[in-house]
């Protein structure tokens, strides 16, 4: 009885979050078997889940939109290909073309996911890469990044580009943690301009978008402790030229 | 998979069902309906707009990825969306990511947005919002202290505590006689 009045104290704490991790996981053990303190904290959830409508309203921005509009496009590209076909797909390089002129191409959008498809299976990322059974006019999308190995020695990283729109795939990259966050820089030659920061998932590999790639020479890579500054603190992790 | 036209005139459980499948253009529907909801509340905590857009992509992101995890029987799309919201913003918050900004907030992001369309569910979702403030508004100072530190501050109670000087038990006692007044007053005013 003595812990049921101690775990019926915590269930406010628990609905607002405002529990640690030990805390939070033996309350939840503790209300799956307790019919009192589960009907009591629906009510007491009821009212937090009300609790964000009491904020001013502020308008989120069309650029974060279409920075995660173009990762989850390209996502569920990747996902249907790799449904449709073998993962092992073969595949073969192209001769190189300016990026300027490859983004010209006007891209259906199955071919975009067999190209994304192909991108993906590319382990090495070698540069770009299109199906050898693909109907013509294919686009290779996929500009292999510059790593510092010294840093960064098993990392690899591409950039896919359709139209204005860019998604940095990243694999091998360490994940981050405390406060520091991978941040995306676009450079159109004159300096490096904040685009997006992203961390990788545990197994090292990552997906951002960025959302205006048009213009741009080069497009890097650096560790920050916030996303708040004007600037790269150190030297580029990684960088795709694009110029 | 319809055009956005038809997708958006689908209810949010419907779209779910598409987005699970695996549609973007599902997926781009609901981001729009709830995006501007969600920066609000991610702005609110974390203080500033590159911090809260970091908050938004990271939970939208990872709506898309464990889409398939929603269950309609256990809350509205929108209520499983915030949630996600308000737990990547407290993640962050805690990891200090944005320790150092939320403080004083930025001024560049004061804007309020402007006027959205007169829908239905718009002017239901303005005065859902206006007796949500009224309840908060109208609790004990030191309730609804506690219970802002906690929700919108992500504070975990032991560090409400200390910051309060506060015992422990108080502050777990005025989360819940706050959240209870609020229900009461929400459902009186229904």
């Amino acid at each position: 009885m003595r812990d049921h009045d101690r775990y019926r104290e915590d269930l406010a704490p628990y609905a607002l979050g405002a529990l640690t991790e030990l805390e939070h996981s033996a309350l939840e053990r503790h209300v799956m078997g307790c019919e009192e303190c589960a009907r009591e904290l629906e009510g007491l959830r009821r009212t937090v889940d009300l609790l964000p409508a009491a904020v001013p309203a502020h308008a989120a921005s069309p650029e974060l939109r279409a920075s995660l509009m173009a990762t989850v496009r390209a996502e569920a590209d990747a996902a249907r290909v790799a449904e449709a076909s073998p993962a092992t797909a073969p595949v073969r390089a192209e001769p190189r073309r300016s990026w300027r002129d490859r983004l010209r191409i006007a891209v259906p959008r199955p071919a975009l996911a067999l190209a994304a498809a192909a991108a993906v299976a590319v382990a090495s990322v070698g540069g770009y890469s299109a199906l050898d059974d693909e109907p013509a006019p294919v686009a290779p999308t996929s500009v292999a990044a510059s790593v510092d190995r010294a840093r960064l020695p098993a990392a690899q990283a591409s950039l896919d580009a359709t139209g204005d729109v860019g998604v940095l795939r990243v694999d091998g990259m360490p994940n981050l943690t405390g406060e520091l966050r991978y941040v995306v820089w676009v450079d159109r030659g004159d300096g490096p301009e904040y685009a997006t920061s992203f961390n990788v998932r545990p197994d090292g590999s990552g997906t951002a978008g960025v959302p205006d790639v048009d213009g741009v020479r080069r497009v890097m890579v650096t560790r920050e402790r916030t996303t708040a500054v004007d600037a790269p603190t150190e030297q580029p992790v990684l960088t795709v030229a694009l110029g | 998979m319809g055009t956005q036209r038809d997708l958006r005139s689908l209810a949010d459980e419907d779209l779910m069902a598409l987005v699970q499948r695996g549609e973007p253009d599902a997926f781009e529907v609901l981001y729009d309906r709830h995006a501007d909801a969600s920066f609000s509340l991610a702005y609110r905590m974390v203080g500033t707009r590159p911090a809260a857009e970091d908050v938004v992509q990271e939970a939208f992101l990872a709506i898309w990825r464990s889409r398939v995890r929603y269950r309609s029987d256990r809350g509205s799309v929108r209520t499983w969306v915030l949630g996600i919201v308000h737990h990547r913003a407290v993640d962050g918050l805690r990891r200090h990511l944005v320790h150092d900004r939320r403080r004083g907030g930025d001024s560049e992001t004061a804007e309020l947005r402007e006027a959205p369309e007169r829908t239905d569910l718009e002017v239901v979702r303005r005065d859902e919002a206006d007796r949500v403030r009224t309840a908060l508004g109208s609790l004990p100072e030191d309730q609804s202290r506690v219970i802002e530190l906690a929700y919108f501050g992500g504070f975990t109670h032991a560090e409400i505590s200390g910051m309060l000087e506060m015992p422990l038990g108080t502050v777990k006692g005025r989360m819940r006689l706050g959240l209870d007044k609020m229900r009461r007053e929400l459902q009186e005013a229904v």
